[in-house]
């Protein structure tokens, strides 16, 4: 138990705090909080939007050196910008699956090599929502500094 | 002879037993067990969970069996109106607590559909708390058709800043 006491003579202070029910207290309260907790840990990837009537969101002068990937059910399309140089037109798909480490190492290389800085991802409409994130994240995992969605 | 030897180191032990539980008893006194620094322990978690306990999930809604696709490089999610896109149907709540959801429609037929979803951008107009910024949270599975409509949508209606919810990779 706490307890508080001071040596002296009869009158000196000696108090006893019981803490058995305070601890019960904490521990309810704990037990509360742990399980009325939220655990799913859910973020968000900011995604600059065009469309066809030039609406942007992220306001920014177009980029020299921007790279258009499109994503298809075949694979993913690559539109360099001009002197880029010799950088592949396409990742096709290994199997059934879109090849996500074959476009990192192509766009990290072009990023390193021909300076290219932006990019913008637009998709075919059978294409599944998950692959176009995958997409983006890709373009800028490997090191493209502005990555817009194209909605047109 | 070897009899002997045997009983007399019987008694022996049983002596030197006797012996050692009195000592024992001589030495037990009050056992007092200190709480306080239980006490703090359980102070402190209560205190780190309830700082920490700021749930995203008010502001972003994840129902209707939405798997979320997953992503390296994520934010934490702005608190702002939220379009969840299930696999059948397409659901929007509003950033004010306590404000209900509602079911806008179909997927399928977003997908089939022009590019400007009607029913979504009426119910957008109407918000009068508008941040700029929609979470759009999506199915990983879903055609990005539907999903590229709502965000066309949400843009027109004057929802400039797009925010997809992932899951952290």
């Amino acid at each position: 138990m706490g307890g508080v006491s001071t040596p002296g003579g009869d009158g000196g202070l000696n108090v006893e705090l019981n803490l058995v029910p305070f601890i019960d207290l904490l521990s309810s309260l704990v037990l509360f909080l742990l399980l009325g907790a939220v655990w799913v840990q859910i973020a968000s990837m900011q995604a600059a939007v065009e469309s066809k009537k030039g609406v942007r969101s992220v306001a920014s002068t177009e980029p020299p050196k921007r790279l258009e990937l499109r994503v298809t059910k075949r694979g993913y399309e690559l539109v360099w910008p001009a002197k880029a140089g010799k950088l592949p037109t396409g990742v096709a798909m290994k199997g059934s699956t879109y090849d996500h480490d074959g476009l990192l190492s192509v766009v990290s290389s072009a990023v390193k090599d021909a300076k290219v800085n932006a990019g913008g991802v637009s998709a075919t409409d059978d294409v599944n929502y998950g692959e176009v994130v995958s997409a983006i994240d890709l373009l800028k995992e490997g090191g493209l500094k502005s990555v817009a969605m194209s909605t047109e | 002879m070897p009899l002997k030897r045997a009983r007399l180191k019987i008694s022996a032990l049983s002596t030197g037993r006797k012996n050692r539980s009195a000592e024992k008893n001589k030495k037990v006194g009050a056992v007092s067990l200190s709480l306080t620094s239980m006490v703090d322990m359980f102070a402190i978690l209560v205190i780190f969970l309830l700082t920490n306990n700021q749930s995203v999930e008010e502001w972003v809604k994840l129902e209707h069996d939405i798997s979320l696709p997953r992503a390296k490089t994520a934010d934490m999610p702005k608190k702002a109106v939220t379009i969840q896109v299930a696999a059948d149907k397409i659901y929007a709540q509003d950033s004010v607590p306590g404000s209900k959801e509602a079911a806008i429609t179909d997927v399928a037929s977003v997908t089939k559909g022009p590019l400007i979803v009607e029913s979504l951008r009426t119910w957008l107009v109407k918000l009068a708390n508008k941040e700029g910024y929609v979470n759009v949270v999506a199915d990983e599975k879903v055609n990005y058709g539907a999903v590229r409509r709502i965000i066309s949508t949400a843009q027109i209606a004057g929802f400039k800043n797009i925010n997809l919810a992932v899951f952290p990779r």
